[in-house]
C-alpha cells in the first residue's frame, strides 16, 4: 500500500520548520525533506567548517579562532522581538522548553556620524542626546499617547481616526522634528524605508507599541530576545516538535523534484529515483524555481571580531539602525552583533553582520558605512543573495510557497509570511492571543 | 511498499539533567539545594504531585494505545518496520507501563521522573528521539542538550547492533566531550529469537569504554537499573568537574498553554511483541 501524505514540505527554513510544527500538531500526515544534510536551509547556523567551505571554497579556518563546533553564524540574522509573533508562535507550540534566550543588550541608532542608543528607560530617554529638551516633552506627549492608545476604546483615541489619517500628519500634531520623525519611524517603529509617512498612522503606532512592550518584557536594554546557540536552535525546535507528533523526516534529498498531474495540481515529490505522493506542497523558493519571481537581493557582511561593537558600552549583542536617510539609501541598513556568551563563537569573539536591500551592484562598497562601525575585524565575508516571492495561485495548484528572508534584523515579517501560509492550507488562524506577562511567570508544571 | 528504504537503527535517550526547563523559582530552590552537583532537586510535595499526573497521564495513553491498535494494525502489519523499543523503556521507567502497537511511535518528547539518588531528591527529564533517528535526521540541538546517553539495540536485531558504531561516531562529533554513555541490550524476554549475545554486547561497551545492561521494557527487567546508574554518573561527574562560574541566567519563556497540556497527555508507543 503506498502511503499518502497530506502536506510534504520542503526546506528545513525557519518558515518551513514552523509549518511542519503546526500541521503536524493538526494531525496532518507530514513529510519534510531538505536537499542539504543539516536542518536550517538559508536560515541555518553554520559552524567555522562549514563557514569557510562556504565563503572560501578551500583551505581551514585559522586555529587561533577557535574549535569549528563553537561557532554557530547565522545566515539569516534576526533579534526576536520579546513580545512579538515569534514568541508567541513560541509559547502557543510550547517549542519553548527546547531553547533559552538571552536578552540583547542594546538597540541603537545611527545619526549624524555616531550611534545612539535607543533609550529603554524613561532615564536614558532624558540623558539621551537624539533630542533636545523641548523636543523631548514633545516627543513625550506622543509617547505617551501612543502607550494609551487602545484600539477598541475610543476614548483614547483623542479625536484622532489613526485608520484615516497618516502617520505624517498624527506626528504633526505633535510638533516633532523632522530628526525626531526619522528615530522613531526607524528606530521605533522599525520601518526601513519612508513610505510609512503617507500611509494611515494606525501600523506605526500599533509598531511602536510592540516596540514598548517588548522592552518592558523583560527589562533588558533592548525589546529584543536571542537564543542560545544562535538562530539554528529555531527551525530546529519546530522540527522536533514536527516529529513529536509524527511528522518524518529526511535530510541530504537531492533534486527534490515537485511532480503535478493533469490538472496541474500537485501529486507528489520525487527524489533519489522515488515518489512520494502527497496532497499538497510547502516549500522555499529554491525548490520550485519557476513559480517564483526575483524582488531584489540582501547584501550582508559576516565578521568575526574580538571585541565588542565600539561604542556599545562593551554589549555582548547589540542591533544598530542606519536609517536611509543618514546614507542617503531607499531604505535601512542594519547591524547585528552577539558573542561567546550566546554560544555562537569560541571564547572572547564576536560574530557581527551589516545586512542591506541591495541598490547597487558593489557589495563591499555599499556595506562599507555599517562596516565602518564595526572597529578591527579578524575575518570579513560578502554574502549575496536574491530574494524571490510566490507568483503562482495556490488554490489551483496546492504549492504554498514562502517568500525569501529580508535584511531586517527583526522576524515580524518573516512570522506575518508563515501565518498567512498557514490559513491558506487549513483555512484557519492561529490563535496568538497569550497572555504574556502571565508567561514569564507560569509555573512549571512537569 | 514504502516510497522510501527503511532501516532499523539505535535509539537515543539523553538525559539532559538541566535547569532550561524550569522557572526561576525552582532554580532558585535547586541551586540552593544542590549545588554541589548541579543537579535539580523538587520538594517532595511537587515530586508526589507530578507523580500523580504522569500515573493519569499513563491510564489516557493506554486507552489511546489500544484503540490505535484495533483502528491501525491491519494496514500497520504490512509496513511494519523494526523497532529497538526505546521508547517502551522510557515509557516504563518514567510510567511503569508497557504497551503493544505496530504504529509509530507518536507523541513522547520528554518525560519527568523524580527519583531518589543517594539521599537526594533528583529530577530526571529523558528525552526521546521523537522519531527522528529514523532517517538519520536528530537534530544537533538534541544532542548539544544531553548530560547523558543511552545507546539502546534489540538483542533479537543484529543490524540494530552493528548501527551502534555509527550513532557513536554521532555523539562523538555532535554531544559534549565527557557526556555519560551506557550500551543497553533490549528485548532480553525474547531468548528465542536473540542474535545478539551478552558477550557481545559486553565486548561492544567495553571498547569504548560504556557500561552495558541488558534489558526488557516488557518484563521490567533492569530498566531501573538502567536510569539509575546513568544518572548517578551523571551526578558523579558533575561533582568531580569543578563547576564552572555560572552562566548568565537565560530569559524563561515556559507557560504551557492548555492545549499543550492536553496534547501531551496523548501518546501511544510501539514495540514488537
Amino acid at each position: 500500500m503506498d502511503v499518502e501524505y497530506d502536506v510534504i514540505v520542503l526546506g528545513t527554513g525557519l518558515k518551513e520548520c514552523i509549518l511542519s510544527g503546526l500541521l503536524s500538531v493538526d494531525r496532518l500526515k507530514v513529510l519534510h525533506m531538505d536537499r542539504n544534510d543539516y536542518y536550517g536551509g538559508d536560515s541555518t547556523s553554520l559552524n567555522l567548517n562549514q563557514l569557510w567551505k562556504r565563503f572560501k571554497g578551500e583551505g581551514t579556518p585559522p586555529a587561533q579562532i577557535g574549535a569549528s563546533r563553537d561557532y554557530n553564524v547565522d545566515m539569516i540574522p534576526k533579534f526576536m522581538m520579546a513580545n512579538g509573533t515569534l514568541v508567541r508562535v513560541l509559547i502557543h507550540t510550547g517549542v519553548t522548553k527546547y531553547l533559552s534566550f538571552k536578552a540583547v543588550d542594546g538597540s541603537y541608532v545611527f545619526n549624524k556620524g555616531k550611534i545612539h542608543k535607543v533609550p529603554s528607560t524613561d532615564m536614558e530617554a532624558l540623558k539621551s542626546p537624539l533630542m533636545g529638551l523641548f523636543e523631548k516633552r514633545r516627543a513625550g506627549k506622543f509617547f505617551l499617547f501612543v502607550q494609551d492608545y487602545k484600539e477598541n476604546d475610543p476614548s483614547t483615541h483623542k479625536g484622532y481616526d489613526l485608520n484615516k489619517m497618516t502617520t505624517k500628519e498624527l506626528i504633526s500634531k505633535y510638533g516633532l522634528d523632522d530628526n525626531t520623525i526619522d528615530f522613531i519611524g526607524h528606530a521605533v517603529a522599525l520601518h526601513k524605508e519612508d513610505n510609512y509617512l503617507t500611509e494611515p498612522a494606525i501600523d506605526t503606532v500599533k509598531r511602536m507599541k510592540l516596540y514598548a512592550e517588548s522592552v518592558g518584557r523583560f527589562q533588558g536594554g533592548s525589546p529584543y530576545i536571542y537564543p542560545l546557540y544562535g538562530l539554528g536552535e529555531l527551525p530546529q525546535g519546530f522540527a522536533r516538535l514536527s516529529a513529536v507528533y509524527g511528522g518524518t523526516y529526511m535530510l541530504n534529498k537531492p533534486e527534490c523534484k515537485i511532480e503535478f498531474n493533469d490538472e496541474g495540481k500537485v501529486c507528489g515529490v520525487t527524489s533519489e529515483g522515488e515518489t512520494a505522493k502527497c496532497k499538497k506542497v510547502v516549500c522555499d523558493p529554491s525548490y520550485i524555481p519557476d513559480k517564483v519571481r526575483k524582488v531584489g537581493k540582501v547584501f550582508r557582511a559576516i565578521a568575526i571580531m574580538s571585541h565588542p561593537i565600539p561604542n556599545t558600552a562593551d554589549s555582548h549583542s547589540v542591533q544598530i539602525i542606519i536609517p536611509q536617510k543618514q546614507l542617503g539609501r531607499k531604505s535601512d541598513m542594519y547591524v547585528f552583533c552577539c558573542s561567546y556568551s550566546h554560544n555562537v563563537a569560541s571564547k572572547g569573539k564576536f560574530i557581527a553582520f551589516v545586512s542591506a536591500q541591495a541598490e547597487s551592484e558593489n557589495p563591499a562598497a555599499e556595506l562599507k558605512p555599517g562596516i565602518d562601525l564595526l572597529g578591527p575585524v579578524d575575518e570579513l565575508f560578502i554574502d549575496t543573495y536574491d530574494r524571490f516571492e510566490p507568483t503562482n495561485d495556490p488554490s489551483s495548484d496546492n504549492c504554498f510557497i514562502s517568500t525569501s528572508y529580508d535584511a531586517t534584523t527583526h522576524f515580524e515579517s518573516t512570522v506575518m509570511d508563515v501565518l498567512s501560509i498557514y490559513t491558506k492550507i487549513t483555512g484557519k488562524t492561529v490563535d496568538l492571543s497569550v497572555d504574556l506577562s502571565a508567561a514569564s511567570a507560569a509555573e512549571d508544571d512537569l | 511498499l514504502l516510497p522510501f528504504r527503511l532501516f532499523s537503527s539505535p535509539l537515543l535517550l539523553p538525559s539532559p539533567l538541566s535547569t532550561s526547563t524550569l522557572t526561576s523559582r525552582y532554580q532558585t530552590r535547586a541551586h540552593a539545594a544542590e549545588i554541589e552537583s548541579e543537579l535539580l532537586a523538587l520538594a517532595a510535595a511537587a515530586a508526589r504531585s507530578a507523580r500523580g499526573r504522569r500515573r493519569r497521564r499513563a491510564w489516557r495513553g493506554l486507552r489511546r494505545g489500544r484503540a490505535a491498535t484495533s483502528t491501525t494494525s491491519s494496514s500497520s502489519s504490512s509496513s511494519a518496520t523494526a523497532a529497538i523499543g526505546k521508547s517502551c523503556l522510557l515509557l516504563r521507567f518514567s510510567d511503569d507501563t508497557f504497551t503493544t502497537s505496530f504504529i509509530t511511535t507518536i507523541g513522547i518528547d520528554f518525560k519527568v521522573r523524580t527519583v531518589e539518588l543517594d539521599g537526594k531528591r533528583v529530577k530526571l527529564q529523558i528525552w526521546d528521539t521523537a522519531g527522528q533517528e529514523r532517517f538519520r535526521t536528530i537534530t544537533t540541538a538534541y544532542y548539544r542538550g544531553a548530560m547523558g546517553i543511552l545507546l539502546v539495540y534489540d538483542v533479537t536485531d543484529e543490524s540494530s547492533f552493528n548501527n551502534i558504531r555509527n550513532w557513536i561516531r554521532n555523539i562523538e562529533q555532535h554531544a559534549s566531550d565527557n557526556v555519560n554513555k551506557i550500551l543497553v541490550g533490549n528485548k532480553v524476554d525474547m531468548d528465542t529469537k536473540r542474535v545478539v549475545s551478552t558477550a557481545q554486547g559486553q565486548k561492544l561497551a567495553d571498547e569504548y569504554g560504556m557500561k552495558f545492561f541488558e534489558t526488557s521494557a516488557k518484563t521490567n527487567q533492569n530498566v531501573e537499573q538502567v536510569f539509575f546508574t546513568i544518572a548517578r554518573d551523571i551526578k558523579q561527574r558533575l561533582t568531580e568537574t569543578v563547576a564552572a562560574a555560572a552562566e548568565p541566567p537565560t530569559i524563561q519563556i515556559s507557560r504551557q498553554e492548555p492545549d499543550q497540556a492536553a496534547a501531551s497527555s496523548r501518546w501511544s508507543a510501539c514495540c514488537n511483541t
